[in-house]
């Protein structure tokens, strides 16, 4: 992205701001700035998955589901959910191999992208870079490690009340006492199934009964979480939390 | 040390040309050390009876070159023999330990259970000599209704485990 | 040799540590300078065949194993039952997880055979690492397989059966024909674990592991050899798997 963009500004805020790259001198984030190139992916749109093969991409605005398709059934689970600041592929810039995967524009996604090679050059060139990147390949690999045992030790409603609890914001609104939920809060049951190894119609049933138990609520077409204790209670089952009166 | 290395030093100790008695006698003895071991440990570290016991059995022909060829054959047949009886002495403690566990879960299961449905009815009590003592009459009346429910409530109280039960 | 004790060139394990430390791939393209500031930092230590090691260990250590296999063991605090999606062998790093975040990670680590390792503290290894960015060109690599392996882990546990599961990790394991002449194809590293071991390996239980792998015998895809696990069949193993695979 050259300097002359009418974007060159707001990007070089939002990487200087973005976790992975906060850590970077002015001159190395404008030396990067320099080799990378915008593009934009239109919300529904599926990204060829070869792309992550060949280019590394930091997403700016948006996001990206990454999911991989069972080539026997053509079923589809979804264990990332990329945003602001993610990187993608991490897989191919980590060992430089394909990753075959099917991302998906949640949104209108918009991204910067260089060469693969390239990126992987850069790592080596900044190695200051490694102090952020290290602890985010962590939490990657922590997030991916707990999807995959949570399929084996927990049912699907511990799953699926682990993702949204995952995803809530604890503070809770000062009017009505609720809980924001960020990054899913739009998503549809198949995208919320597809993230925990799950159906839609199991997570549908799911989702209707913690309504019906008050647990979360539709606000204004977006998911939020009506009372936080009892969602708690639903992964820690020995959690105490308080009853409200029986209808019996 | 592997336990193949382990058992073949420790057979290569007795000498090739003591009495058979004496020779089966050692073996016995270093079997029911090491194998019991060997099983113990490959609970912790999963490595299969078969692996472990193949691999004892290699380090006991080892440890028996020098022995007559007749010998180390009715050795390695009384080592089998030996080492099915450690396996079922031990298959016997476990299930043992694990029967025992069982009715300690089942004793704890019972009085968790009874335990609870008292707590129901002493809520009652405490609902009754409450209305009592503070001269409410309706609340008094309307506690029949309290009771029913109470009833009803200890009946479904295992609901969620009846399937196990 | 004693526990804890430190590497230096003056004692005699010092070259015994290098050889092996060289040998695994994450180490083997450092120069001899940064290997000696490696092992300048660490000490040998043992752990015996079924110690079960604190995983506390981990959060205050950094270990490279130069000998034997550690079980990384994950217990569902609820029902106790227990998967165990890693086994790291000789040139692996415990715990990778915490090296590169500094956060806890709750496994039970398990010694399967008695372990040799390096072991420095961890904000040591992180400053070495820091301070080694030739380091990176292994050690990337080496986390990506690593993501790899529990996506893997991961997709297989809603994508597939227990039986291709089971075959996904023979196969992972098994080696090319030591001999054109050989009958079967060596496994590594699981060949000579239990059915529940296997079973915690492949998020399964030990019955239905058992019944698979009988089958698997009586088809001659597999067997035992010295009791051990073999390859009889490789085409037919990756039948199991990609079943459009044509034999």
């Amino acid at each position: 992205m050259s300097s002359d963009d009418p974007f060159y500004k707001q990007t070089l805020n939002t990487l200087k701001h973005n976790i992975l790259f906060n850590q970077l001198d002015q001159k190395t984030l404008e030396g990067l700035l320099a080799k990378l190139k915008p593009v934009q992916w239109k919300k529904g749109e599926t990204i060829d998955s070869e792309i992550g093969t060949k280019y590394c991409h930091i997403i700016i605005e948006g996001r990206l589901k990454v999911t991989h398709i069972d080539p026997e059934t053509g079923r589809t689970v979804a264990p990332f959910l990329l945003s602001e600041g993610d990187i993608f592929d991490v897989f191919s810039l980590l060992d430089g191999e394909e990753h075959i995967v099917f991302p998906i524009a949640m949104d209108n996604v918009s991204a910067l992208y260089l060469p693969l090679e390239e990126a992987r050059q850069c790592i080596a060139e900044h190695p200051e870079f490694n102090k952020q990147f290290l602890p985010y390949l962590g939490n990657m690999m922590r997030q991916i490690e707990h999807f995959g045992i949570s399929q084996i030790f927990d049912d699907t409603i511990t799953r699926l009340a682990n993702l949204i609890l995952r995803h809530t914001h604890p503070e809770k609104d000062p009017h009505d006492g609720h809980c924001e939920v960020r990054l899913i809060n739009n998503l549809s049951h198949e995208s919320l199934a597809e993230m925990i190894g799950s159906v839609r119609s199991v997570v549908s049933a799911q989702m209707h009964k913690l309504k019906e138990e008050e647990i979360i609520l539709s606000k204004r077409g977006h998911l939020a979480v009506k009372n936080l204790e009892k969602l708690i209670q639903k992964i820690d089952k020995f959690h105490c939390v308080e009853n409200k009166p029986s209808s019996l | 040390m592997s336990y193949k290395e382990e058992i073949q030093e420790m057979v290569q100790k007795i000498p090739a040309s003591a009495d058979p008695k004496e020779v089966e006698a050692h073996v016995t003895e270093i079997l029911n050390t090491l194998y019991t071991r060997a099983l113990a440990e490959s609970k912790k570290t999963g490595h299969s009876v078969e692996s472990i016991t193949y691999e004892i059995l290699e380090g006991l022909e080892e440890g028996l070159k020098g022995h007559d060829k007749e010998e180390i054959e009715t050795i390695l047949h009384n080592a089998s023999e030996t080492i099915t009886n450690l396996i079922h002495s031990c298959a016997q403690e476990s299930i043992f330990r694990s029967n025992k566990n069982l009715q300690v879960a089942t004793e704890k299961l019972k009085e968790t259970i009874a335990a609870e449905k008292a707590h129901l009815l002493e809520s009652m009590e405490a609902f009754k000599a409450f209305a009592a003592d503070h001269k409410h009459p309706e609340l008094t009346q309307k506690l029949h209704e309290t009771e029913t429910k109470v009833k009803h409530l200890l009946k479904t109280i295992t609901d969620k485990i009846k399937e196990h039960l | 040799m004693r526990q804890g004790q430190t590497v230096t060139k003056e004692n005699s394990h010092y070259n015994e540590a290098d050889a092996l430390l060289q040998n695994a791939p994450l180490f083997r393209g450092l120069d001899t300078q940064s290997r000696e500031d490696i092992l300048s930092r660490c000490r040998i230590i043992t752990w015996r065949r079924s110690e079960e090691i604190d995983h506390e260990e981990g959060m205050k250590y950094c270990h490279i194993i130069l000998k034997g296999r550690l079980k990384i063991t994950q217990i569902d605090p609820v029902t106790g039952r227990s998967i165990a999606p890693f086994l790291l062998a000789p040139g692996d790093i415990y715990d990778v997880f915490t090296l590169l975040d500094g956060k806890e990670h709750i496994v039970f680590p398990i010694a399967m055979d008695n372990v040799t390792a390096l072991r420095a503290p961890l904000e040591q290894a992180r400053e070495w690492i820091e301070t080694h960015p030739k380091f990176n060109e292994a050690f990337l690599p080496y986390l990506g397989n690593m993501m790899r392996h529990l996506e893997a882990f991961g997709e297989s546990m809603v994508f597939d059966d227990t039986a291709t599961r089971l075959a996904k990790l023979i196969l992972k394991h098994a080696l090319p024909k030591t001999d054109e002449s050989d009958t079967h194809y060596p496994v590594k590293l699981i060949n000579t674990l239990s059915h529940e071991s296997l079973a915690e390996m492949i998020g399964s239980v030990r019955s239905v592991v058992s019944t698979q792998i009988q089958k698997l015998k009586k088809e001659e895809v597999i067997l035992s050899t010295r009791g051990q696990l073999a390859v009889k069949n490789l085409e037919r193993l990756l039948h199991k798997i990609d079943r459009h695979q044509t034999l």
